[in-house]
């Protein structure tokens, strides 16, 4: 059964996405709620996104710029709910802040088990942070030791840094500003095929990783942190309106990414 | 100004885990250098982890500013 409601986009009726209309009974089912002002606007992104071919290269995603902290931590495609370990503080409408101490996000996303889309030699992964912050620090990040990595750093000085499912790699930030969507992947078997890009455009890559994992990380990704094994580290205090994780996309691929998370990000009020 | 709670491992088992009433919400105290465990206080506040309240509230504090506060622990061994 697809729809409830009715949607407009394009200027046309149509029902709502059946896979907004799971995840808002998921959401429900956890105890949370969604409005119907949210719903048409999480209806536009995914019909953005599967217009744009990257749903289904995508595994999840995490809207923490939501109504509730519920609704926040039940992820758009697998429906899983996240963890909010040591009372991150949600925002609503805005974001997930964690304290660079303790706090952080478990999204309960393992990507040797739980992903579909992305693969060893396949990764991509993004977060789009509201507060510029340069730190020595994990955004989003989950390893299993032997390169078996995918972090994400936004910004250490002028550099973003991380790997996917590789060793880090060190990008050029076209300005010294971590907010907005930093994207992180690797799109071939090779550590030269790392690539970052910033806001949908592509950056320079001046550190290539020095080695690729050989299977992906057995340990679920955080927010916040990094998950290095099972123990969190490098701790970031930051604020995070969202999160993805899942194949590799082409260049034109995150730019049409960007497109879409920040028309949902301007549409809650949370874009930066 | 930010407070911490500080656990030893065994008083960090105590609390570590899913709240029981929110299960979007889990307590996991941070191992910090010396083997000493922390938490922010603000969990003393969270109403889903009001069934630790008054133990971690009975525990010693200190001000991560403090200079005797414990540094990072180093990463385990893969």
């Amino acid at each position: 059964m697809g729809s409830v409601f009715g949607s407009v986009a394009g200027g046309s009726i149509r029902a709502f996405d059946e896979d907004v209309v799971l995840w808002r009974d998921a959401v429900v089912a956890n105890g949370g709620s969604v409005s119907l002002d949210r719903l048409i606007i999480v209806d536009q992104f995914v019909f953005s996104e599967k217009d744009a071919g990257l749903w289904g290269l995508t595994d999840d995603y995490w809207g923490f710029w939501a109504e509730n902290a519920i609704q926040a931590l039940t992820s758009l495609k697998q429906r899983r709910l996240a963890t909010a370990v040591n009372l991150p503080t949600f925002t609503a409408n805005r974001d997930y802040t964690t304290n660079g101490t303790t706090s952080y996000v478990n999204l309960v996303f393992v990507p040797s088990t739980n992903a579909l889309s992305m693969t060893t030699d396949s990764v991509h992964a993004e977060i789009y942070e509201r507060t510029n912050v340069t730190a020595a620090a994990s955004a989003m990040g989950a390893s299993s030791g032997s390169n078996r990595s995918i972090n994400l750093g936004p910004r250490i000085v002028g550099n973003a840094v991380g790997g996917g499912n590789s060793a880090d790699g060190t990008f050029t930030l076209p300005a010294a500003d971590s907010r907005g969507l930093t994207q992180i992947g690797r799109n071939g078997a090779l550590t030269t095929n790392a690539y970052g890009a910033k806001n949908g455009v592509d950056m320079t890559r001046t550190v290539t990783p020095a080695a690729v994992g050989a299977s992906l990380s057995a340990h679920a990704i955080f927010v916040g942190a990094l998950n290095n094994a099972g123990t969190p580290i490098g701790f970031r205090a930051s604020s995070y309106g969202y999160a993805s994780a899942g194949a590799a996309l082409s260049g034109a691929q995150r730019l049409a990414r960007y497109t879409n998370v920040q028309a949902w990000a301007t549409s809650v009020g949370a874009n930066v | 100004m930010a407070m911490f709670i500080l656990l030893t491992a065994e008083q960090a088992d105590q609390v570590r885990g899913p709240s029981e009433s929110a299960p979007y919400a889990a307590l996991n105290p941070i191992e910090r250098a010396g083997g000493v465990f922390i938490l922010g206080v603000e969990v003393l506040q969270a109403p889903y982890h009001e069934v630790h309240a008054a133990f971690l509230g009975g525990l010693p504090q200190m001000d991560g500013n403090d200079p005797d506060f414990p540094g990072t622990s180093p990463p385990p061994e893969e």
